[in-house]
């Protein structure tokens, strides 16, 4: 048990790491700039804590980021890399838009269920095409899903521009879904909406399932070895579709959120690389659930921070981009550092030269 | 004096000590065994002397001068050498380029490839080694790869030569081979540790036996006048039976059934050639023969891991032709696979995870898709007891961290919980000690009482003759030859094993390639 516990802390430490330095990297271009770093950092940390507010605003900035990290850290688990997040949020999105907008006189339960299901199939069905070249045919899902990204931001764009363009629209948007399959915002003076709720209940089922269900424990044995795994009977074909359905329902989910709870229709191009903050958060919270969910809250916090650290401090908001970039970046030293020792080989250079 | 001197070394991982105030002295110029049962420290020990890992306390004297080392290079330059089990070797590189690897001879940015080809060669000749620098590490066998590891330390001018169970991984001829090399390299001047489950091979090679059991020093004998028995003795503190009496036991009707099966590779070459065979109720048949001679392909055909192209296998009277190894397994089929680490275990995952897998969707470990944790929990003690899995108090650390021997038995432990009716083991006591040999023959045993069917492939000609009833032997992918182990000697089935059947017919030759 203790064992256990220390892999625990050692793990939460590691994802600390990448962060920290971020700051401090961040903090140096602070002071560049002119400002103080403390000052900056406090504002930005009040800005997106300090009230009730604030507090909603934040958790309104992580709810996508959190089904967009559990979307691919359940691949990412198993070893399988599902990079094609952000297309099957747009076709999940577009999906939510199109049921919202042509279904009438629903009841609003029904009409919000209908669109969840809807986009969740569709996130789903896109997410099987490089499933399925993968589990047959052992194509590279790395790339397949990378090129539909493409394809379905492109398609979206098109269906928003054409046929489904909003009459008198200035720009791609479809019209406004019915109200009756909005997700309600949950206070007033908050832009914080149902969606929040659907992330929670999606963070829990995806906790419940790598945890405690077998198909969780088999992600596992797959994405530590997959010989191992074919050999004792997991059926890792199978497996890697029913796994990449999963995290393509999440991801589509991702976009009927934003769809019904935020912008009420679909807009082209919506999405701020959701999918690619996803990621980020999956490799941070090490594919486990909760460090995803604490990771998309420290996205959500930097989000939205940013713009009180501009207006009370004036550092500008692109600041926190950096941040973001930054952590990429030693995320993947960090990676790196895993995979070929980075550190123990210096390590032993430098011990080397002290013998020498 | 003693090149090498360990004086009170400790090793802890964690809370668990794994060597327990250890002492140790190697003499300059001899050949010096490290016996002793799984998990008793034998590679700790050695890699503490390689700087692999860091001793908790203790000294280290090479040559009379104490020595800290902080990685395997700083070994190294004070003469250490270590062949490891697993070869490090780049398969597409030669054998030079190998060798010479992170030492590249270079001359302005260019690699002296000339230069470096007959450096190596010289080493090899030196030493007079069977062995071609040009040749590519892919293209040779096992035993020359072993090679390859060996010269290596070689020609970095190391004294003092560590191998860590070196012939686990060899052919008997390969074996012969290997301590004929030790012999010379001794009579070279240089200082030989060597780390081997297998007493014939001690009693062949070694000057004097050190036994550590448990982490501790149990004693160091000189190997001229003591017997196998005695070593075993020392290494597992009780007598060791290694000449298992069989019950007669009437066997049943035949539970699995092979006929004429054919099977290809991913290019299209034949690897089995119309492999018949059979097993009945209570009856062990072995599979014989050197290693290499298709028993993989064919073990990985019967756990529906390879595509059979013709022939059929019948299980209980009924096909189970492309059953895949959960069908197999849940008609009653146990299979223990040759390569533990690849197929046999998932090393980064715990044993309590590693001992369920192939079970785990049985009613007994999952209810509705969820895990039963408690359930998982008995069962995983139960096992560890039952099989006597060593240092395996805690079941949620990693299999991986287990010794060798005790990782074997957590596979073993698995597919023999579930009561198999027909059991299938590839090469089950490899890198296992006499103790744990004793005890894993003793279950296959007890599946025969109970009138269960097995079947055994093993190199290992001692394991095939003191377990089988029938044995077959295989050649080139093909069966040549069945014997009833009771009407037949060692001898012929060695000589079996070399291909040669003696009978009036053409010698059997590769005809595709
Ligand atoms: N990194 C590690 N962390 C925790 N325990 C370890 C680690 N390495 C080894 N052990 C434990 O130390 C003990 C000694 O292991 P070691 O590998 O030295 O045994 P061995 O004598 O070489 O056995 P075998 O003959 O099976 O190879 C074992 O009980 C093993 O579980
Ligand atoms: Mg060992």
């Amino acid at each position: 048990m203790k064992r256990r516990k220390n892999n625990w802390l050692k793990s939460i430490f590691s994802s600390l790491i990448p962060v920290l330095l971020a700051f401090a990297v961040g903090s140096i271009l602070i002071m560049i700039g002119g400002y103080s770093p403390i000052e900056a950092y406090s504002s930005l940390f009040i800005g997106a804590l300090s009230n009730q507010n604030a507090i909603m605003n934040t958790l309104f900035a992580s709810t996508p980021l959190i089904l967009t990290g559990l979307a691919t850290a359940i691949a990412f688990k198993a070893n399988i890399y599902n990079m094609g997040v952000e297309g099957q949020l747009y076709l999940g999105a577009f999906a939510a838009a199109y049921l919202g907008f042509t279904l009438q006189g629903m009841p609003p339960f029904l009409h919000v269920a209908i669109c969840l299901v809807g986009g969740a199939f569709v996130g789903m069905m896109f997410a099987l095409v490089p499933a399925i070249l993968k589990a047959f045919w052992n194509v590279n899902e790395m790339v397949v899903t990378l090129m539909l990204n493409y394809a379905a931001i492109l398609f979206t764009t098109y269906l928003a521009s054409f046929p489904f363009k909003a009459p008198g629209a200035s720009n791609a948007t479809t019209v406004d879904i019915m109200p009756s399959a909005e997700l309600p915002r949950l206070f007033t003076g908050s832009q914080l909406n149902g969606g929040f709720i659907v992330a929670i209940g999606v963070f829990v089922l995806v906790w419940i399932l790598m945890k405690k269900m077998k198909l969780g424990y088999e992600m596992n044995s797959i994405g530590r070895n997959n010989e191992f795994s074919e050999y004792v009977g997991m059926g890792v074909a199978k497996k890697i579709i029913l796994i990449m359905s999963i995290s393509g329902i999440v991801a589509g989910l991702a976009g009927v959120g934003e769809v019904l709870g935020t912008h009420r229709r679909f807009v082209a191009e919506f999405s701020p690389d959701y999918g690619w903050t996803g990621l980020t958060i999956a490799l941070l919270g090490k594919h486990n659930p909760v460090g995803v969910l604490a990771g998309a809250l420290l996205f959500g916090i930097l989000k939205n921070g940013g713009s009180s650290m501009e207006l009370m401090v004036g550092v500008p908001r692109s600041l926190i981009d950096v941040i973001q970039g930054l952590i990429i970046l030693f995320l993947a030293v960090d990676f790196l550092n895993n995979q070929i020792g980075l550190t123990t080989k210096l390590k032993e250079r430098f011990n080397r030269r002290k013998v020498a | 004096m003693s090149t090498i001197k360990v004086v009170n070394l400790t090793k802890k991982f964690g809370d668990f000590v794994a060597i327990d105030g250890m002492n140790l002295e190697v003499n300059k110029g001899e050949i010096h065994a490290i016996c002793g049962e799984n998990g008793a420290g034998k590679s700790t020990l050695m890699n503490m002397l390689f700087g692999l890992l860091k001793p908790s306390s203790g000294q280290i004297f090479i040559n009379g001068i104490e020595m800290h080392f902080q990685s395997p290079k700083e070994a190294i330059a004070q003469g250490i050498g270590m062949v490891h089990q697993h070869f490090k070797l780049v398969p597409s590189f030669t054998v030079y380029e190998n060798v010479l690897l992170g030492e590249e001879i270079v001359k302005g940015f260019k690699i002296q490839r000339n230069t470096e080809y007959k450096e190596v060669q010289k080493t090899i000749d030196h030493y007079k080694f069977d062995l071609d620098a040009n040749a590519k590490v892919q293209d040779i066998s096992v035993g020359a790869q072993q090679r390859v590891e060996i010269i290596k330390m070689l020609h970095r001018n190391v004294d003092i030569l560590i191998l860590d169970e070196p012939s686990a991984v060899l052919t008997p001829q390969e074996t012969d081979e290997l301590l004929d090399n030790l012999i010379a390299l001794k009579k070279l001047g240089k200082t030989i540790i060597i780390i081997t489950h297998k007493l014939d091979e001690v009693k062949k090679c070694a000057d004097r036996i050190t036994v550590i059991r448990r982490g501790k020093y149990i004693g160091t004998v000189n190997n001229e006048g003591v017997t196998q028995q005695e070593i075993a003795r020392m290494m597992v503190g009780r007598d060791v039976n290694l000449d298992l009496q069989k019950v007669e036991i009437e066997r049943g009707k035949p539970i699995l059934t092979i006929e004429n099966v054919n099977a290809y590779n991913d290019i299209g070459a034949q690897i089995l050639h119309d492999i018949s065979m059979n097993v009945h109720e209570g009856e062990i048949v072995g599979i014989a023969g050197v290693e290499g001679n298709g028993q993989s392909y064919l073990m990985n055909a019967l756990s529906g891991m390879l595509k059979i192209h013709s022939g059929e296998i019948l299980y209980q009277n009924e096909s189970i032709k492309g059953l895949n190894p959960r069908q197999l397994r849940d008609k009653g089929i146990g299979l223990v696979p040759e390569d533990r680490y690849l197929h046999g275990l998932n090393k980064t995952m715990s044993i309590k995870e590693n001992i369920i897998a192939g079970y785990h969707w049985r009613p007994l470990f999952s209810k509705l898709g969820f895990l039963l944790n408690k359930e998982q929990d008995k069962h995983a003690s139960k096992l560890a007891k039952q099989f006597d899995i060593r240092n395996s108090e805690n079941m949620d650390i990693e299999v991986g961290s287990l010794s060798g021997g005790n990782a074997q038995k957590v596979v073993i432990a698995r597919e023999m919980s579930m009561d198999p009716l027909l059991l299938i083991l590839s090469q089950p006591t490899r890198g296992v000690d006499i103790g744990s040999i004793e005890f894993i023959h003793q279950q296959v045993l007890n599946s025969r009482k109970k009138k269960k069917a097995v079947i055994v492939i093993s190199s290992e000609l001692s394991e095939i003759m003191t377990l089988s009833d029938r044995i077959y032997v295989m050649y080139k992918g093909r069966i040549i030859g069945e014997r009833v182990t009771k009407e037949t000697t060692k001898e012929e089935i060695g000589v079996l094993m070399a291909g040669i059947t003696g009978e009036e017919e053409k010698p059997h030759e590769e005809k595709e390639e």
